[in-house]
């Protein structure tokens, strides 16, 4: 559902909250996701200076080639299931 | 809002110092982006879950790599509670040999170990053991005892031998609690705690034989 979600918009960079609302996964499940996508060549990420003042740099994250390969393949294959996918909430 | 100012913000920075200790040492890095997302939601009630979440995803990341490590595999497990079994049976039978032979001294050091132990309501039960029963519970410990070294060498026949000891080992609970003294002897969450005992271990048998996860070679 992760690489799902990734595909909609597989340029945008997207903060770890952000995917959370979009998929419905918890943190506890999200990040051990992340983590390991991450890993295997599979998501790219980079700190970003937060737009909200004193607050801290966030990790953005976004589909590598090899990821968007996969998450195609997966949505081919009807493993993926991008409908599943929660509308943002806005004003985070 | 500052990120500090509410307890839903302290309990979830505690929970994400928390989380960040359980993340295993190769993974340690992500603790910074857990805790600076926490930090970037603006709802306390939200963050206090994200930390939550923090928790759940350190320990989930520790069990990975604990498994990985082969330091909690099934066969470890099955191995440490092999060993649960020989201490404790092992425990049963010198407790109940010491207060048949009149050594209230050892008995009264092993019931140290037994919450409401008492040598004088205790003595009336050991009397009351057949000489048979002592030797069937020597043959439990010596059965588990078995069934681990064949644990530890990896042989299929240690979950037939760990088996045969927990069947034995349950007949001998069943004629001792046939015996009157039994209830007046052992003191009540003594009994429930063995009770419990057998009954998750059967549990976890049970589905190891119906398809659960397979059995690992040698693992009760």
């Amino acid at each position: 559902m992760l690489l799902a979600v990734l595909l909609e918009r597989p340029r945008t960079w997207r903060h770890g909250y952000e995917l959370s609302l979009q998929t419905g996964l918890k943190s506890g499940t999200l990040y051990p996701l992340l983590m390991r996508l991450s890993e295997q060549g599979l998501l790219d990420a980079r700190w970003t200076e937060s737009d909200q003042p004193g607050r801290p740099p966030r990790h953005l994250y976004r589909p590598t080639a090899a990821g968007l390969a996969l998450a195609r393949e997966q949505r081919a294959s009807g493993n993926g299931a991008p409908s599943l996918a929660k509308p943002l909430k806005l004003g985070v | 809002m500052n990120p500090e100012s509410t307890w839903r913000r302290r309990l979830a920075q505690i929970l994400l110092r928390l989380g960040a200790v359980l993340l295993p040492s190769e993974r340690s890095s992500w603790a910074a982006v857990m805790r600076n997302e926490a930090q970037s939601i603006e709802d306390d009630r939200e963050a206090l879950h994200w930390a939550m979440g923090g928790v759940r995803a350190g320990m989930a990341e520790r069990l990975t790599a604990w498994r990985t490590r082969g330091i909690l595999s099934t066969h470890a497990l099955g191995i440490l509670w092999i060993g649960i079994f020989i201490v404790s049976s092992a425990f049963n039978v010198s407790i109940a040999l010491a207060a048949r032979m009149g050594n209230q001294r050892v008995a009264s050091a092993l019931g140290w170990w037994m919450k409401g132990f008492e040598y004088d309501r205790f003595v009336p039960l050991a009397d009351a053991m057949p000489p048979g029963l002592f030797v069937l519970m020597g043959l439990v410990v010596a059965l588990f005892t078995v069934s681990l070294y064949l644990s530890v060498r990896n042989r299929p026949t240690a979950f037939a031998a760990f088996c045969s000891a927990l069947v034995l080992s349950l007949a001998v609970w069943l004629y001792e609690l046939g015996i009157p003294a039994y209830m007046h002897a052992i003191p009540a969450q003594h009994r429930w705690r063995i009770g419990i005992c057998f009954v998750l271990t059967a549990a976890v048998l049970g589905v190891l034989r119906s398809g659960g996860p397979a059995p690992v070679r040698g693992q009760p």
